[in-house]
């Protein structure tokens, strides 16, 4: 097992990856009913069905490689030294890695706002994601994952294409009184969040460079240190992330200077202070995240760790999860009204609610010695508040629901391709198959010795 | 479908053509540029730091060289005298932490030589003018001291009967001998690690010495039944230094 003072980290994958994979697995089943939806809408429901399941999977090898370490490296980072490196669990996770980054690299090409506008376009994204997974998976593993941040390149795709569907909606709302362009503009920057959230939070120390600081103390604790390409394009992206960070921030501060405060507003504010805190916190603990380049590499701070789990890893694995889920459900991208679909749906956010809850009272715990009658008593009135609440929740979801492709319409009308179900299931089947090969050449890379 | 438009005139667009009514307003497109022109800028700032400082930082804590170790040293002690019997065994017990044997703010105790040495020379004393020379023995007597006490370089017993001083020696600090070393390593704090454990020299040194009184028999002056011996302990401090080669 880890190093004690580590004990926290990581603690949140084991459960992270069931409520992925099965919220991805749920959200596919309902994306397939809802065959009435506008094209676009359905392959963005398919992409978020198969990021969750990616994520999943790769949350699941970090599960395994967590049980089998024996030894961390001084950071926090994924990486584990020479025992587990070159082994069939780390390509695992870093392949599954790729798929999600390909998944997050093709969705805000056609959601919200569909920048591919062909009759072919499942086919093409599906062929794309053929393409890349072949390309992306080994080149990653080859090279060490020396290029992480190069190969992240089509992950960032959603910020320059989402920000500016983010401030045109916003803009048509607030100015030209567009009053459906709210729904896209709430729409993007939850998928923003969703996406980026987990690191929007540290948009201050990015922004104003500190995070340099982090990548100079990731070069000497890293096994395979990143190259000088890769962390320079890491650099100009948190830049990039700091900034659309900024745009959503002041944008739904202005909105709710305007017309009142919405969820966004909250969501928005705390990851502003957030960022805010961590700038501090960094300052606070510089001598020690720093000692790797000054002197010799220390064990970061049990109570920066502690915090960097309750706010990060929260956002990661809990985070994620909730407002992918919102968006689909949300925006109407699945069929949650008929039949099983009704079902399958009031399951998923009963077990959204359920796994957040407990999730969090867990790691309550073990950051907090709270006695576990209490945190038993805790979850307990959760349960009970969920399950009365769960007919209003769901209700509230269903019929507040948004649809995207009417708003948008509204200024700009999308096409209406009748596209067969045979080709979503092409693009379905590709996706299935990302998985098989990131799977496949993971094991057989190993089994190859290719490291050796 | 809703609001879905079948006209032929929308069934394939292109993409500058259909990203299009995302510049349409001209407000947003302004904040578009600016944010634009913000995150160049943000990013030209961040990377040139990265580069020049905090890369060239990591570089340097990665990349091995070579350093040279020189050792500043310095000299404590004590002595001490008193008159065995003949045939009297004796251990002398020396406190590490007396202030005279402490080495110098800073620095760390290396080795320890120890000197046993009789008062005659060559047999001959006033008292006992043709007194052979005593047989002495002297030993350091391996206890909790910390120090290096498997060290192939130590002496840690040594005996004599021909009024020679009794050279003992024992090294304390992990591979410490004195001498300069050139190591590798990646910088200066990591190269002289090694060289700042604490805890090193600490405890009792304790001297065991023998004594067999010779005497020539018979004879008129014939009444040499002791020896005066004298103990010098002396500790070796030291201070490392690193430079790169």
């Amino acid at each position: 097992m880890v190093e004690e003072s580590f004990e926290s980290l990581n603690s949140l994958t084991p459960i992270a990856s069931f409520v992925h994979i099965c919220l991805g697995i749920m959200a596919l089943f309902l994306v397939t009913r809802a065959k009435e939806r506008m094209w676009n809408e359905r392959l963005a429901g398919y992409i978020i069905s198969w990021i969750l399941i990616f994520l999943g999977l790769q949350y699941l090898f970090v599960s395994l490689i967590e049980y089998r370490v024996v030894t961390r490296a001084t950071g926090v980072y994924n990486n584990y030294g020479g025992e587990i490196f070159y082994t069939f669990l780390t390509y695992g996770q870093r392949s599954f890695e790729c798929g999600y980054t390909i998944g997050l690299g093709i969705l805000p090409l056609i959601y919200p706002f569909p920048i591919i506008q062909r009759k072919s376009v499942v086919r093409i994204l599906g062929i794309i994601v053929l393409l890349l997974g072949m390309v992306m998976i080994p080149f990653d593993i080859f090279t060490e994952f020396a290029y992480r941040n190069v190969r992240n390149i089509p992950s960032y795709l959603g910020y320059v294409i989402w920000t500016p569907i983010y401030l045109r909606f916003l803009f048509g709302e607030m100015i030209y009184g567009e009053t459906k362009s709210r729904n896209v503009s709430s729409v993007t920057a939850m998928l923003l969040l969703a996406a980026y959230g987990k690191f929007y939070m540290f948009w201050l120390m990015c922004l104003s460079g500190l995070c340099n600081v982090f990548k100079g103390r990731f070069m000497v604790e890293d096994f395979v240190e990143q190259t000088k390409i890769s962390s320079t394009a890491e650099v100009a992206m948190e830049a990039l992330m700091a900034v659309t960070f900024l745009a959503i921030f002041l944008g739904e501060m202005w909105r709710a200077f305007r017309k009142g405060p919405s969820g966004l507003t909250y969501i928005t504010g705390v990851i502003f202070l957030l960022g805010i805190l961590w700038y501090l916190l960094t300052l606070v603990y510089m001598d020690n995240i720093t000692s790797c380049v000054e002197s010799a590499c220390e064990l970061l701070s049990v109570a920066w760790v502690n915090w960097y789990v309750v706010t990060f890893q929260i956002a990661l694995y809990l985070g994620v999860p909730l407002l992918f889920m919102f968006v689909m459900l949300n925006y109407d991208l699945v069929d949650t009204n008929t039949g099983s679909g009704s079902v399958i749906a009031r399951t998923t956010v009963l077990l959204l609610l359920l796994v957040t809850s407990s999730t969090i009272i867990e790691l309550v715990q073990l950051i907090l010695p709270v006695p576990e009658m209490i945190t038993s008593a805790v979850f307990a009135g959760a349960v009970v508040a969920f399950i009365g609440w769960e007919e209003k929740i769901m209700n509230q979801l269903i019929s507040k629901s948004k649809n995207i492709s009417e708003s948008i319409s509204e200024v700009s009308p999308i096409p209406d391709y009748k596209i067969s179900e045979g080709e979503f299931r092409f693009f379905s089947f590709s996706m299935l198959m990302l998985g098989f090969y990131a799977f496949v050449i993971s094991y057989l890379f190993e089994a190859m010795g290719i490291h050796q | 479908m809703v609001d879905g438009i079948e006209s032929g005139d929308y069934l394939e667009r292109g993409v500058r053509e259909s990203s299009a009514e995302l510049f349409a307003l001209r407000e947003a497109n302004l904040s578009m540029i600016f944010l634009a022109i913000f995150t160049i800028i943000a990013s030209a700032v961040n990377i040139h730091d990265w580069l020049n400082v905090e890369y060239q930082k990591g570089l340097d804590a990665i990349t091995q060289k070579s350093w040279v170790i020189e050792f500043n040293q310095t000299l404590t002690g004590t002595e001490f005298t008193d008159v065995w019997q003949d045939e009297e065994s004796r251990i002398v017990e020396f406190y590490m932490d007396d202030t005279e044997m402490v080495p110098l703010e800073g620095y760390t105790v290396g080795m320890v030589n120890v000197t046993v040495s009789p008062d005659t020379v060559d047999g001959f004393s006033v008292a006992d003018p043709i007194a052979q020379c005593d047989a002495i023995s002297a030993s350091v007597i391996v206890n909790d001291m910390t120090a290096q006490w498997e060290s192939e370089n130590n002496i840690l017993s040594g005996q004599d009967s021909s009024c020679e001083d009794i050279q003992l020696s024992l090294m304390v600090y992990p591979s410490y001998f004195g001498g300069n070393l050139t190591v590798p390593g990646v910088n200066e704090f990591q190269v002289l690690q090694p060289w700042r454990n604490l805890g090193w020299g600490e405890g009792v040194l304790e001297i065991k010495v023998d004594l067999d009184v010779n005497t020539a028999e018979p004879g008129p002056f014939a009444a040499d039944d002791d020896e005066e011996i004298t103990i010098t302990v002396e500790v070796i401090g030291f201070l490392a230094n690193a430079f790169p080669v």
